[in-house]
């Protein structure tokens, strides 16, 4: 999605920014602002015996922010969770550092600032020395402590307690901050950085805030009691809105309200269509935080489980223990419809495991690839899903496959896993259903052949765009080259669809076209048996497969195949959905198809 | 007072066993059981020192799995404190 921004002057003042929609939801209130600035440390003399009593000041509230920001993890989030704020807690008063940082004051009489900053900085470098990657990157952690301590020492203490129902605009919104202020009655969450899949945004959709982010230079255009609409389905934030505008968002806010309702009350129906096929349309899952809301928003399943979520919170590879754990719960969780565990994807722009550097890393060493090279690791990941399949139904799905030879190759290691249980008398399904993601061209041209080995075959639509258009879409250089409409896409996933098919397998979905309302009656025409997406879409989903005819969805389809430029794809199926599914279209498509 | 304070000092090596090693939620559990003994206690590793009653110098140790650590006590309950700390390095940090 893009987060380029536009201004426009509809009227004198008005101020409209587009960022990245991360929770949906529209707010109309007056802002508040948070100002995060960073802060800039000078060098000079000072007397002692005033900046020694500054350092406690900043310390006594520094503690006392964060108990109060460790209660409220613990109330909403759980104790797990809330330990990494005990840990600050435990940093702001460290004795031994900051006598450390007392005895220079009083020695060196220079400013507080100057020396705290110094002493924070040493310990960061020589964490950073350490050859263990997990344990560099804890040093953002200690940056978090020294930068609460610098800020209360200019006393420009955060504000975490507000009249009235504020949208709050910040340059970083950080998971304590939107737990913190989520204390409040915060209408909306309004920030310069950030992305839909940033900690921060998914604490916010767990917690119903409404919430635009990525907006590079909101705080630049507001100021305190500045009349604010955030509209979280979109992604647009209005500052000193027309009245023309709040009377439209006020309208479109309660037929959105209306609709969100409507949508939860049926979600729980069959994905039919009018003429009787029916599809499924599950979940893709990240985080164990999502499994309440699979029921809710009517999923018939997991249709993704990204296992590789673990090793970031587990800071390094995590047991068969631990993983069966979590399998565990999901599959419980989800009883009785299944769940598609995706071994471990790292590599490319997800995580590095380890000191590992490579010039093209979305052609590198990622996926299966890299699970094939450590056996054990796959074997134990493989274990640990199989002792889970006893608590309901699991499928296992292989990232990253290029050829046939991987899935042999993978499916030869399940088979040793499962003879390794066996021999050690551990129930498991011996009928557990595998199958691949599609998402290199190699495996879509390839896709009859690997069928043949499979149960499944699971269309990944960020790396297929990514791969047949060569195009890395983290590059902003090229990003706007980025297309999952170009007519190659759509035809190759015809082509896997019909693939599958043909060897009488099941062909899902689980990319980010699978989530889009303008792809699914075309999905749906392509003969797509399964849709997989984040839990809040599904109710959308249902809800148009619901409205559909299939035959006149496959004659829909057929028209999209003949065209040849994603514009005009486009313009179709914006068209299409418009015109039968006003309400949807307004509430969900983003901005940058609007015309 | 007791005058082997002066003189006497325990120590003994341990391994990092569990598998995340040394991490931030262990390290915060470890500062907190040394704040309960009177002794003074460092942890060294390759030559590089510690004082263990400090969170933020236990972090940058970045002491992985399998991490040879020496534990130094010093003080009127050395003993005690240097067995509850070994015992914390041989339980894995109860992430075993």
């Amino acid at each position: 999605m893009s987060s380029e921004q536009y201004h426009t002057q509809k009227e004198a003042d008005e101020i409209v920014l587009k960022g990245v929609a991360a929770s949906p939801g529209i707010a109309i209130g007056t802002a508040v602002t948070l100002k995060k600035d960073g802060i800039v440390v000078e060098e000079r003399k000072a007397e002692p015996v005033h900046d020694l009593e500054r350092l406690q000041k900043s310390i006594d509230r520094s503690i006392y922010e964060l108990e109060k920001i460790y209660r409220t993890a613990v109330d909403k989030l759980g104790q797990d969770k809330a330990a990494i704020f005990e840990a600050q807690l435990l940093m702001v008063s460290d004795p031994i550092f900051f006598s450390g940082v007392k005895t220079r004051i009083e020695a060196e009489k220079k400013n507080v600032e100057f020396i705290v900053s110094d002493e924070f900085s040493k310990q960061v470098r020589q964490l950073r020395k350490s050859d263990n990657e997990l344990f560099r990157q804890r040093a953002y952690e200690i940056e978090d402590v020294k930068n609460r301590i610098l800020r209360n020492l200019t006393e420009a203490h955060l504000k975490s307690k507000f009249e009235g129902k504020p949208i709050v605009v910040t340059s970083d919104l950080t998971p304590a901050d939107a737990v913190l202020l989520s204390r409040n009655e915060v209408l909306g969450y309004v920030s310069d950085f950030g992305g839909a899949r940033s900690h921060a945004s998914i604490l916010s959709r767990s917690l119903g805030i409404p919430a635009v982010v990525g907006l590079k230079d909101a705080t630049k255009h507001v100021h305190d009691g500045m009349k604010v609409i955030l509209d979280g389905y979109r992604g647009v934030v209005v500052f000193n809105p027309t009245e023309e505008s709040v009377r439209n968002y006020t309208e479109k806010k309660e037929w959105c309200e209306q609709l969100d309702s409507e949508l939860l009350s049926e979600a729980s129906e069959a994905a039919r269509t009018t003429d009787g096929r029916r599809v499924l349309v599950e979940a893709n899952v990240e985080l164990l935080e999502e499994l309440p809301l699979l029921k809710p928003h009517g999923a018939d399943g997991i249709g993704l489980f990204r296992t590789e979520p673990l090793i970031i919170d587990a800071e390094s590879i995590p047991d068969e223990e631990m993983q069966f754990e979590t399998f565990r719960k999901a599959v419980v969780e989800a009883t009785p419809n299944p769940v598609v565990f995706r071994t471990f994807d790292i590599g490319g722009d997800k995580l590095f495991v380890g000191d590992h550097d490579e010039p093209n890393p979305f052609l590198g060493w990622r996926g299966i690839r890299m699970m094939l090279d450590r056996p054990d690791m796959l074997k134990e990941q493989f274990r640990a899903i199989l002792r889970a399949s006893v608590f309901g139904k699991c499928r296992i799905m292989y990232p990253m496959v290029a050829s046939d030879e991987e899935v042999v190759r993978a499916n030869a290691l399940l088979e040793e896993a499962k003879a390794s249980l066996s021999s050690a008398g551990v129930a498991f399904d011996r009928d557990i259903e595998v199958g691949v993601m599609i998402e290199i061209p190699s495996a879509a041209l390839m896709s009859k052949e690997i069928a043949r080995h499979v149960k499944f075959l699971s269309i990944g639509t960020n790396d297929l765009t990514q791969y047949l258009l060569a195009v890395d879409r983290t590059n902003e250089l090229v990003a706007n080259v980025f297309d999952e409409f170009h007519p190659s896409v759509i035809r190759t996933v015809k082509l896997i669809i019909d693939s599958g098919h043909g060897a009488g397998i099941r062909v899902a979905m689980c990319g980010e076209m699978a989530g889009n309302p303008l792809a699914t009656v075309m999905l749906l025409g392509l003969g797509l048996d399964e849709f997989s997406a984040v839990s809040s879409m599904l109710p959308v989903l249902k809800k148009i497969i619901r409205g559909t005819n299939y035959k006149s969805a496959r004659r829909f389809a057929r028209q999209i195949l003949k065209l040849d430029s994603a514009d005009d794809i486009k313009r179709l199926l914006i068209g299409y959905l418009k015109t039968h599914f006003e309400r949807i279209y307004h509430t969900t498509i983003s901005e940058e198809y609007v015309e | 007072m007791n005058y082997s304070i002066w003189i006497m000092m325990l120590e003994q090596e341990v391994v990092v066993k569990n598998r995340l090693g040394l991490h931030t939620r262990p390290a915060a559990s470890l500062v907190k059981l040394a704040a309960r003994f009177k002794s003074e206690f460092y942890l060294e590793r390759d030559g590089y020192r510690v004082n263990g009653k400090s969170i933020i110098g236990v972090m940058t140790l970045a002491a992985e799995e399998g991490a040879r650590i020496l534990l130094i006590c010093d003080g009127e309950d050395e003993k005690e404190a240097l067995a509850a700390l070994v015992d914390f390095f041989d339980r894995g940090f109860d992430e075993l």
